[in-house]
């Protein structure tokens, strides 16, 4: 399976919790937002399961819900993104 | 008369290659030249220096050959770009000076009045650059190692400068086709004449503000000002901080100022500010305000525009109490339904004003650089 770079971007809690701003990952170039949610939240960054729940993935600037569909380059960005307390 | 008149008002467009900023650029020229007025263009790829000059970098899966690093300041002749923007300046009504590196040259910014940033996706980038020619050619692995890498370093310069410098305003032009009608270059320009959107670490001002909203038109001005609160729970507050993912919170914020304007079709103007950082107890976190012809619309909108921030823009609060515990807030707006899935930003237009929109809107945006000016 052909792999590709991709960076993890953590903020607010998150960012707490995993202690740094962002991780280089390498991830299936046809991972689905399913593979993205557990290969963070379960194997790569488990430390970050109690918070899976309130949390969704922007990928490249985007939010994603469970059934969007995942267009993935080299370099794209996932962001973990906590609930939003902006305002 | 040279020696009278007074330097032209610079404007510099800047972002990713391949974001259309030199058909934007030459649009504007055109048009301006059609108001009777003159107008320079400055590329600053004409300043490249010669390959020899330029630095190498080893190609990663390859290390024996290497790339000519053309995406950074030292492959430019800075100096012969600086002299061509002051000439332009003495001799033209305006000027515009486009590349993608111009806004971390300081010799340059120095003489830049207002900053069009324009982001794009990756993938309308890479889809353009491939349907591009470029000399010297990209070779294989260039856009992956140098060119995308570069605009996100660029990117991510622009918006942290732009926390303390207002000359900046980002448009996402992302888009499905590739080559820009001039109705669709105009109604950027609309968008970012009528639409403020500022992220900063700066005191948020109603003055500067209320300024923008003055209108003649509009008899209606709406405004809410967010400020911080010493207490929660019964708990003392000490320090509030916000921090911003303000790669995807200016399109965003762009976006959300377009479903504003859809719902409420007569709003003139829209301001959204956020401040970030830490911000002292009573001082304001955000500023929305809307001017518009009759109080209704503007008042809505103003309403609609704050729930939207709070249920969709990526920034987050952290509150630090007296008893040394902190907790990251989370906004009921978001709790109770959260962001739909997004596509690439859109913008909207939907009031046109008597006459022509394209001249009024370049018109608008003029005046706007003018007033900084005399500011």
């Amino acid at each position: 399976m052909e792999t590709i770079p991709i960076r993890v971007l953590f903020f607010g809690k998150a960012r707490e919790i995993v202690k740094c701003d962002e991780q280089s990952e390498r991830v299936p170039v046809d991972a689905d937002y399913q593979r993205l949610f557990k290969m963070i939240f379960e194997e790569r960054f488990p430390e970050l399961k109690e918070i899976a729940s309130s949390c969704m993935l922007a990928v490249d600037q985007h939010f994603c819900r469970p059934d969007s569909k995942v267009e993935l380059y080299p370099n794209s960005e996932i962001a973990v993104i906590p609930p939003l307390s902006g305002g | 008369m040279s020696s009278t008149k007074s330097l032209a008002p610079v404007l510099a467009l800047v972002g990713c290659t391949n974001s259309g900023k030199t058909t934007i650029a030459r649009c504007l020229v055109d048009t301006i030249q059609k108001l009777g007025k003159s107008a320079a263009m400055i590329e600053q790829d004409d300043d490249y220096l010669l390959a020899h000059q330029v630095e190498k970098v080893p190609r990663k899966h390859n290390p024996d050959d290497f790339y000519y690093h053309y995406d950074q300041i030292s492959a430019l002749n800075v100096g012969g770009l600086e002299k061509r923007l002051l000439e332009a300046r003495q001799k033209a009504d305006f000027v515009i000076i486009e590349g993608n590196m111009i806004a971390e040259i300081k010799e340059i910014m120095q003489l830049v009045d207002k900053v069009i940033f324009f982001t794009i996706d990756q993938k309308t980038c890479r889809r353009r650059r491939e349907q591009r020619t470029y000399d010297p050619p990209d070779v294989e692995g260039y856009f992956d190692q140098i060119v995308w890498p570069a605009y996100l370093e660029h990117v991510r310069n622009a918006m942290s400068q732009a926390r303390l410098d207002d000359r900046f305003v980002f448009v996402d032009v992302s888009s499905e086709n590739d080559k820009a009608t001039e109705k669709e270059v105009f109604e950027v320009i609309e968008a970012i004449s009528r639409d403020f959107i500022k992220i900063t670490s700066q005191t948020l001002e109603l003055d500067a503000a209320m300024k923008l909203l003055r209108l003649p038109n509009c008899g209606a001005t709406s405004i809410f000002i967010g400020t911080t609160r010493d207490t929660f729970d019964g708990k003392e507050v000490l320090q509030l901080s916000y921090e911003s993912y303000d790669e995807m919170a200016y399109p965003e914020l762009r976006k959300l100022c377009s479903s504003v304007r859809a719902t409420f079709p007569t709003v003139e103007r829209l301001i959204v500010w956020h401040r970030v950082g830490e911000v002292p107890v009573t001082e304001a976190s955000v500023i929305i305000a809307a001017a518009s012809p009759h109080r209704k619309d503007a008042i809505q909108a103003v309403s609609m525009a704050i729930d939207e921030l709070k249920a969709r823009i990526p920034i987050w609060k952290k509150e630090s109490y007296a008893d040394g515990e902190h907790s990251w807030k989370e906004n009921e707006e978001w709790k109770v339904g959260k962001p739909k899935e997004t596509s690439s930003s859109q913008i909207a237009t939907y009031t046109k004003p008597q006459g022509d929109a394209k001249f009024f809107w370049l018109h608008e945006l003029i005046q706007q650089l003018e007033r900084l000016r005399k500011d």
